[in-house]
């Protein structure tokens, strides 16, 4: 019997996770490149790039901007489409060896459950609903922050599959109405958190370096705000599926996601500073947990106070 | 990522050359990175982006970088004392000669420290060299190594564009001139519209903010007829005609 492997293996309705890292959305694209450095079969589960109904440029460069803890991205959910994913993607997600999260965006509702309806045959595990790019124009003031707007979308959308939902947000002091509002439609959880918003003014030409002015901050400059995120949310919602992710670059930060409350925990920014950061957290943990008799029950949600 | 050891560091004002081992000597020489690939170089412990480098030269026990001192990382860098450990990935991107014809003689053209690319493609295929501008803003790189081919706009007014304009008027082939160049975005674009004018085959090996360097982040965008493309992996070096040069 391999030990360490069971060390951090979970479940979730009947699904079984080798170990709690998932690949976030973004910055791994659809994992064909990643697949090409790392076994993806060792990682826990693999979240696709967000895919929106219609092809979607992006934003012009500079998408990148390097500050202190970090970047801000202004990637702009570029990506070929929904009909190009289900041709050119999908085949490739499904003969991973490794549970898949698709992630979809759409200011549109009527989008979304064309997407959801296609994904709900696929041979997928978790779908994504990403309300929180901060790189869309159309995408401010969208569904993402309106309660009423996120009940009704996720209550038709669920009507659709019986996959397991995820939402994703980005902080915010009112992520608890976000989050009930979600879970009340149907959600089986949320991904907490996609990048808060930033900026980097050039003190040259004095104005902001991105074209747009802001974009998604992004490092581990973020993650006591994002962990706060997921501890509040797990204090209050005892039985949803999360999934912690910002700022997660090496095995004690993960630990960390999991003592918050996080079933499991996300690493985006990680996988661009060095694609092999996943692995290396993954071996980093299963020491720990072995060196101190422990397994990944037993730190779950342990920072909880009650 | 694999472990590097800094050899040495000179610096002459903006610029500076690092040299690097490898922890390991390479087996085969010259076999590990072509002209127009890169390697992405971090230092050991800061959680922040690896940077993209060209390298100038290298054997089998380590390579040297021409580096502009621009941001935090190149900053650190030139202040680090040799023997400190670094971490680098790659080599990533498309080398020069899987997009360049070459069959053909041709011109190649280095602005700033978009010459380290091109100093190692001259040094790799000597014979395919028609003729070699490299073009310095200022006279600061003569402290750190010695370029002939080396033009110096503060010395004598002209750029890089002035100096193959003035080239190709006093050139006396009748063969379509094809040219390779690597510098800012815009001397690439300045040197794109030059080619429509003065009818040459142009490929430019672009330089882009760049997040993993290897093509999954879409952080290093270009607008291309064929939509857009990555610098990191698509390119760097692009066919000047192929690209939207207005985004």
């Amino acid at each position: 019997m391999n030990l360490k492997k069971n060390l951090l293996s979970l479940k979730w309705d009947g699904l079984t996770i080798k170990n709690p890292i998932v690949i976030a959305s973004g910055p791994a694209g659809n994992g064909e490149d990643l697949s090409q450095v790392i076994d993806l079969s060792k990682i826990g589960m693999f979240t696709s790039k967000t895919v929106t109904f219609r092809r979607t440029d992006g934003n012009p460069p500079p998408r990148i901007v390097d500050v202190y803890g970090g970047i801000i991205n202004s990637i702009g959910l570029q990506n070929a489409g929904f009909k190009a994913f289900l041709k050119e993607t999908i085949p490739f997600l499904e003969q991973l060896q490794v549970p898949v999260i698709v992630s979809i965006a759409s200011n549109y509702a009527e989008e979304m459950e064309i997407m959801i309806k296609e994904l709900d045959n696929k041979k997928i595990d978790f779908l994504e609903i990403n309300f929180s790019c901060p790189n869309i124009d159309k995408g401010k003031e969208a569904i993402g922050t309106n309660p009423n707007k996120i009940y009704e979308t996720v209550k038709t959308l669920r009507k659709l599959t019986k996959k397991t939902l995820l939402i994703k947000f980005a902080p915010t002091d009112t992520i608890m109405e976000l989050v009930q509002a979600s879970v009340s439609a149907g959600a089986t959880g949320v991904v907490l958190s996609n990048c808060p918003k930033g900026m980097k003014i050039d003190i040259n030409t004095m104005k902001p370096i991105l074209k747009r002015e802001f974009g998604g901050f992004a490092g581990p400059a973020i993650k006591p705000i994002t962990l706060n995120q997921v501890y509040q949310v797990r204090k209050e919602f005892k039985d949803i599926l999360i999934i912690g992710t910002g700022g997660v670059i090496n095995h004690e930060d993960a630990l960390e996601y999991l003592m918050a409350g996080a079933n499991l925990v996300g690493i985006g920014f990680g996988v661009m500073i060095d694609p092999l950061i996943p692995m290396r957290i993954i071996k980093k943990m299963e020491e720990w947990l072995k060196y101190r008799n422990l397994n990944y029950s037993s730190i779950f949600c342990k920072a909880q106070r009650s | 990522m694999t472990k590097i050891f800094l050899k040495e560091r000179k610096v002459s004002g903006d610029f500076m050359i690092a040299s690097f081992l490898f922890e390991y000597p390479l087996s085969e020489k010259n076999d590990f990175i072509k002209p127009g690939e890169f390697l992405m170089i971090k230092n050991r412990t800061e959680p922040v982006l690896a940077k993209p480098f060209s390298i100038l030269n290298i054997n089998r026990k380590g390579f040297t970088m021409l580096i502009k001192i621009i941001g935090r990382f190149t900053n650190y860098l030139s202040h680090s004392i040799p023997g400190e450990p670094f971490f680098f990935r790659g080599p990533y991107g498309t080398a020069f000669e899987k997009k360049l014809d070459m069959s053909k003689t041709m011109i190649t053209v280095g602005g700033g420290c978009g010459a380290a690319p091109i100093l190692f493609f001259n040094n790799q295929y000597p014979d395919l060299i028609e003729k070699s501008i490299i073009g310095f803003k200022n006279e600061q790189i003569k402290g750190l190594i010695e370029i002939n081919e080396a033009v110096y706009e503060s010395e004598s007014g002209m750029t890089v564009i002035d100096e193959l304009d003035k080239y190709l008027s006093e050139r006396n082939n009748s063969e379509y001139p094809n040219v390779l160049a690597c510098g800012s975005f815009g001397m690439c674009q300045a040197l794109h519209k030059h080619s429509t004018e003065r009818k040459y085959q142009l490929f430019v090996s672009l330089d882009e903010r760049m997040g993993c360097g290897m093509g999954m982040c879409k952080g290093c965008p270009i607008k291309t007829k064929s939509g857009i493309k990555m610098v990191c992996k698509d390119g760097p070096i692009f066919k000047s005609d192929d690209i939207i040069w207005e985004w």
